[in-house]
């Protein structure tokens, strides 16, 4: 079924097209990857999904929902949430609470309940650390569950920011390069967290340069290159295309 | 589950909570002495006016310059109410709350559509707007020559006409908005502000919107200044404009920046510090051979704002807090690790 459906995408900054009528559909529980060249327009079509910019054109929908030109809060409630490709962490903030901030959606405590404590805003909070706990158990995050974030290692905290996205039951998850400034070790096992999270049911959709581990997880790519789409489809259709060699290492020249 | 670790820095503010309860009760027998009872009763109020900058500014880190005007529409809302229109004194306190409330709404909400620290220069601004008001409409305020004779503050027919009595309610009131705010920084509000301190896209990100949480935060702390405003104009029982111009505001910043704007009791540690300070420096200043203590004053904090600054950036309680809290814990999480080695 389809989760999320982009239709003639387009995002031009003052004259630079970024992103030209782009168009793709993400099916639910599946992984899916936007690859290509530096300056394909990646992010830009992040940051339309995610509402920090709206589109020049085309709309994007979710389950048939239109949700192009939100802000980014209300994407998150309608159910996508992120992760940033420079770590987005609350860096004051311990372990856990950041994993608790994530939160935010699914409980409801207002500053009244909270700052007398009434027994409803005790109960939630209760709820909310259990969960949040259960989410460093499976991480293997709660020996450092009360160190300030901004503490733990890089690919520590690159799990913390994906709890706290994924621990809201969000329909979908963008990813932003979630495997950079990891070590080998460190990706694979993240590789297998999303196959992992994969077979719970979670959809992503990720831009990645890391092409072992695109391969790996993605079953469907879709590829970028100077705000097109050049080529669409599962890991080995990707890699025979010739489109895509050539975008990424050059076309021969023939004279 | 276990959520003692969790719950460690709440109840250590709880205790200290308690304590401070027990300290303010006894403290009168301990010191009969008027001029310390009205030196506490300042510093409660700068210290509910601090502790609500706390959440304002160390938790969701929004810098206001005008918080004297909040303060100030308190005590004007009570002085008009029941000095003027004879109206009981509770009713000035919720006037002001009122009032605080809307004036907070209209500066944040369009100083929040931009991003970062607009709302330092739209406070700031408020606050000379304030100030230019309470001077020029003196049939409702008496302007420059102060407002005269408000009535004692009264409830349930109990009046307060002594020194004791004011400090025992604006203490209970410190106290109350201490365990209130205390409640509210370790819930799922207090963690969204926070998150807006950490990273607004993150935030974002995550479904909280920023706008309102902004604004909460700003009402928070205009209702906690106007709440203190009140009880001073009932105190002082004369007013007038010049005590709630922008230097009281920037007094008002340097008291959380010296307490330590990330810790609940940042607001109270800085209001205490810098009453003290200012007591000593009228006896010590005089002795230097200066005879000019106002400006003097001014320096010195300016002085002593850049020195914390740059040696405890997170204020005295900051550092203190985090010393507490996350070192030991740090050791904890080292100490297992070489046991497992």
């Amino acid at each position: 079924m389809n989760l999320l459906e982009i239709k003639n995408l387009s995002k031009d900054f003052g004259g630079v097209q970024a992103v030209q009528d782009v168009t793709f559909t993400i099916q639910e529980g599946s992984i899916s990857a936007l690859i290509g060249p530096n300056g394909a327009g990646k992010t830009t079509v992040f940051n339309m999904i995610t509402g920090v910019f709206p589109p020049s054109n085309g709309t994007i929908m979710l389950h048939s929902k239109k949700i192009s030109n939100k802000k980014p809060h209300q994407i998150a409630k309608e159910g996508i949430t992120r992760t940033f490709q420079n770590l987005q962490l609350f860096a004051d903030m311990t372990v856990i609470e950041n994993i608790m901030a994530g939160m935010h959606l699914l409980t409801k405590t207002g500053v009244w309940n909270a700052g007398f404590r009434l027994p409803s805003a005790k109960r939630e909070e209760q709820y909310i650390y259990d969960k949040s706990m259960q989410w460093l158990m499976r991480l293997n995050l709660d020996q450092e569950a009360y160190l300030p974030a901004g503490t733990l290692s890089y690919g520590k905290q690159r799990l913390v920011e994906i709890a706290r996205a994924v621990i809201s039951h969000p329909k979908l998850i963008l990813l932003d390069e979630p495997m950079a400034g990891l070590n080998h070790n460190e990706s694979e096992k993240l590789a297998d967290l999303l196959l992992e999270m994969k077979k719970e049911g979670q959809t992503f959709l990720l831009v990645e340069h890391d092409m072992d581990i695109v391969m790996r997880v993605a079953d469907h790519i879709v590829v970028l290159d100077h705000g097109v789409k050049i080529a669409e489809g599962t890991p080995d259709e990707i890699q025979q295309n010739d489109t895509v060699i050539a975008a990424y290492l050059g076309s021969e020249v023939t004279i | 589950m276990d959520t003692k670790k969790f719950t460690r820095s709440y109840k250590l503010n709880l205790y200290g909570i308690a304590l401070l309860l027990f300290a303010v009760i006894i403290f009168p027998f301990l010191v009969p002495s008027n001029y310390f009872i009205s030196m506490f009763i300042l510093i409660g109020l700068y210290g509910i006016v601090c502790t609500g900058l706390v959440v304002l500014m160390g938790h969701t880190g929004q810098i206001s310059l005008g918080h004297a005007a909040f303060y100030g529409i308190g005590a004007y809302s009570s002085a008009i109410v029941s000095g003027k229109y004879d109206l009981p004194p509770l009713m000035g306190v919720i006037t002001g709350i009122l009032i605080a409330c809307i004036v907070a709404l209209l500066i944040g909400i369009p100083s929040f559509k931009l991003k970062e620290h607009y709302l330092a220069l739209a406070t700031l601004g408020f606050g000379v707007i304030v100030f230019t008001f309470l001077k020029e409409w003196t049939s409702l305020t008496g302007g420059l020559n102060g407002f005269f004779g408000i009535p004692p503050f009264e409830v349930a027919g109990f009046t307060f006409t002594n020194d004791l009595s004011y400090y025992f309610i604006v203490w209970a009131i410190l106290v109350i908005g201490l365990w209130f705010v205390n409640n509210l920084i370790h819930s799922r509000t207090g963690r969204a502000l926070k998150s807006i301190h950490g990273s607004e896209s993150a935030a974002e990100s995550i479904g909280i919107n920023l706008m309102t949480f902004k604004l909460k935060a700003l009402i928070i702390s205009a209702v906690f200044a106007s709440v203190a405003g009140s009880f001073y104009a009932h105190y002082i029982s004369f007013i007038n404009p010049q005590l709630f111009e922008v230097m009281t505001s920037i007094v008002f910043l340097i008291m959380v920046v010296i307490g330590g704007s990330s810790s609940l009791w940042g607001g109270l540690a800085g209001a205490i510090i810098y009453v003290w300070l200012v007591e000593l420096l009228k006896d010590w200043v005089p002795l230097l051979g200066f005879s000019t203590g106002g400006e003097f004053e001014i320096v010195f904090f300016g002085v002593l704002l850049v020195v914390l600054l740059i040696f405890k950036p997170k204020g005295l309680m900051g550092s203190w807090m985090e010393k507490k809290l996350f070192l030991s814990q740090k050791k904890n999480v080292q100490n297992k690790k070489g046991a497992a080695l």
